[in-house]
């Protein structure tokens, strides 16, 4: 390489390296009536607390709205008939001296509104103030209520947490959200952090972006709307889940999930109920459902096991695992396999790409594969129709004693080997080979258009049905 | 007599016309210069390096060199 290329090689990635530099130094350095301040913002620097206090009679019944910003909201339920309003103001300023004096401008608003005592502060006020406009003061709230109040909270750039409440009604961002023991229902918007909610006597709304949600001890039906954060829900009385880019993990549902997410793994655990799971590019799992299950995923692997009714699954770019499923199954794969165990009540598979096992089913069978092989072993005595396809890829099938069937067999440029005591051959030609057991039944229909066909007897059965 | 082709002259040269546009609009108060540098300075590495597979695809075999 010339020299000439080298130094304009230099040249620009110096040109380069100067702009970020000067743009990383533009967005954390400030000018400001402080001076210079590396990391700018009003909340910056020597800050200064101080507490003020406040009791508000309120009579039975009523409600509790806060409002706050830049701080915490702590809510509490404690005697009945007056509201402790606690505040804890946090003033930046280079002296204490100019921090009491900004923090004696600060005040608790508090006033009964018909049925609900609004608190807040006068920030807006001072916001709109000359001085108040460059000063950085943070107010925590921390409030002790009637037991069983109906506590709505509107924060920003605090963290809220709320326990022993009626209702619960709560919007925050920049920080963690916290809720516990609510009798009623709970509503929770919360932006840029963590919400955790636990013991909800109602239903709970929550939508969260940007954070972890956590839910425990649900009673009613949670609906969470989260993008940019996992969910994980434990113990719920229904779940509607709609996620994107995150984890979604649910256990112990007594009732039904329904979780619809992209760009993120779905792990459903002890439902009650029915499970439905729409997702893309993650793998999706259910695990001990009493209802049917419905499981849509593109790019992404399912897994299935000890259902008590139905799967629907249908996928691509990933494999299906079923295991213990009590109803009917549908599966439809593309780029993928299907491996199953004990199939109670019969499948439909259509899959490409890959090999579909079936290991111990019973009731009819119906497989389609495309570029993959098929392997059959029924649970018991083979007495349900069989149909089974494969184009490039060979057809296996186990006879265990007792079969009562027809066999139809066709392979074509590959042969047909049957070993199966009992089954009489009634035609046999190049690769088609046609016969029963038992004196004949439903029909079995075995079909391989590029590789062999074997039938032979099963070796056992007891291990067909763990 | 013609002037040898040169990579690093094409580079430079659009390198000063971006950012002499860049600034004159910055000065017109159509973009934010700072912000529209940091957005678009690795163009310059992907128009040389475009220039340089270019050079070397049209090049007679044999020569080596720019």
């Amino acid at each position: 390489m010339k020299a000439s290329k080298v130094g304009l090689l230099i040249l620009v990635l110096g040109f380069g390296g100067a702009i970020e530099t000067a743009w990383s130094v533009r967005q954390n350095i400030g000018f400001g009536p402080q001076g210079c301040r590396v990391l700018a913002g009003r909340f910056y620097g020597s800050s200064f607390t101080f507490d003020a206090q406040q009791i508000q009679t309120v009579p039975a019944g009523t409600a509790i709205e806060v409002v706050n910003a830049f701080g915490g909201v702590t809510v509490r339920a404690g005697d009945p008939g007056q509201v402790k309003i606690a505040l804890r103001k946090v003033v930046f300023r280079p002296t204490e001296e100019q921090a009491r004096a900004f923090a004696n401008q600060i005040r608790i608003n508090a006033a009964v509104d018909g049925k609900v005592l609004r608190v807040g502060t006068n920030r807006d006020e001072l916001e709109n103030h000359s001085e108040g406009r460059e000063v950085g003061f943070e107010t925590h709230f921390e409030l002790t209520v009637p037991p069983a109040t109906e506590v709505t909270v509107r924060n920003e750039h605090g963290r809220v947490e709320v326990a022993d409440a009626a209702r619960a009604d709560l919007t925050s961002s920049f920080d963690e959200v916290r809720v516990a023991r609510v009798s009623g229902a709970a509503r929770i918007q919360s932006r840029h952090g963590d919400v955790l909610a636990s013991t909800v006597g109602g239903d709970l709304s929550l939508v969260a972006r940007f954070g972890r949600v956590e839910l425990q001890d649900v009673r009613g039906r949670a609906t969470v709307d989260s993008e940019h954060g996992d969910v994980s829900a434990a113990r719920a009385g229904g779940l509607d889940i709609r996620a994107s880019f995150g984890d979604v993990g649910v256990e112990g549902v007594h009732g039904d999930v329904v979780v619809r997410s992209q760009h993120g793994p779905v792990t459903a655990r002890d439902v009650s109920g029915a499970a439905t799971i729409e997702g893309s590019f993650g793998d999706a799992q259910v695990e001990k459902a009493g209802g049917d299950v419905r499981i849509t995923v593109a790019h992404g692997a399912i897994d299935a096991a000890d259902v008590v009714g139905g799967v629907i699954a249908e996928t691509s770019f990933g494999d299906v695992v079923l295991a213990r499923v009590g109803g009917p199954v549908q599966v439809k794969v593309v780029h993928g396999g299907v491996k199953a165990r004990a199939l109670e009540k019969g499948a439909q598979i259509s899959a490409s790409g890959a090999d579909v096992e079936i290991d111990g089913f019973r009731g009819e069978v119906r497989v389609e594969v495309e570029r993959g092989g098929v392997s059959l072993a029924p649970a018991g005595a083979l007495t349900d129709p069989v149909w089974a396809s494969a184009a490039q890829g060979a057809v296996r099938l186990e006879v265990p004693a007792g079969s009562r069937f027809v066999l139809d067999a066709t392979a074509e440029r590959g042969e047909v080997q049957v070993d199966v005591p009992g089954l009489v051959l009634t035609s046999t030609a190049a690769g088609v080979t046609k016969g029963e057991i038992g004196g004949g039944g439903s029909s079995v229909h075995l079909q391989a258009r590029h590789g062999d066909v074997r039938v032979h007897a099963a070796t056992t059965t007891a291990a067909k049905n763990p | 007599m013609a002037t040898p082709f040169s990579i690093e002259r094409i580079v430079i040269g659009f390198a000063l016309l971006g950012l002499g546009v860049l600034w004159l609009l910055a000065n017109a108060g159509r973009v934010d210069l700072l912000s529209a540098l940091r957005t678009w300075w690795p163009t310059l590495l992907v128009l040389w390096g475009a220039l340089e597979l270019a050079a070397a695809l049209v090049r007679p075999a044999g020569r080596g060199g720019s």
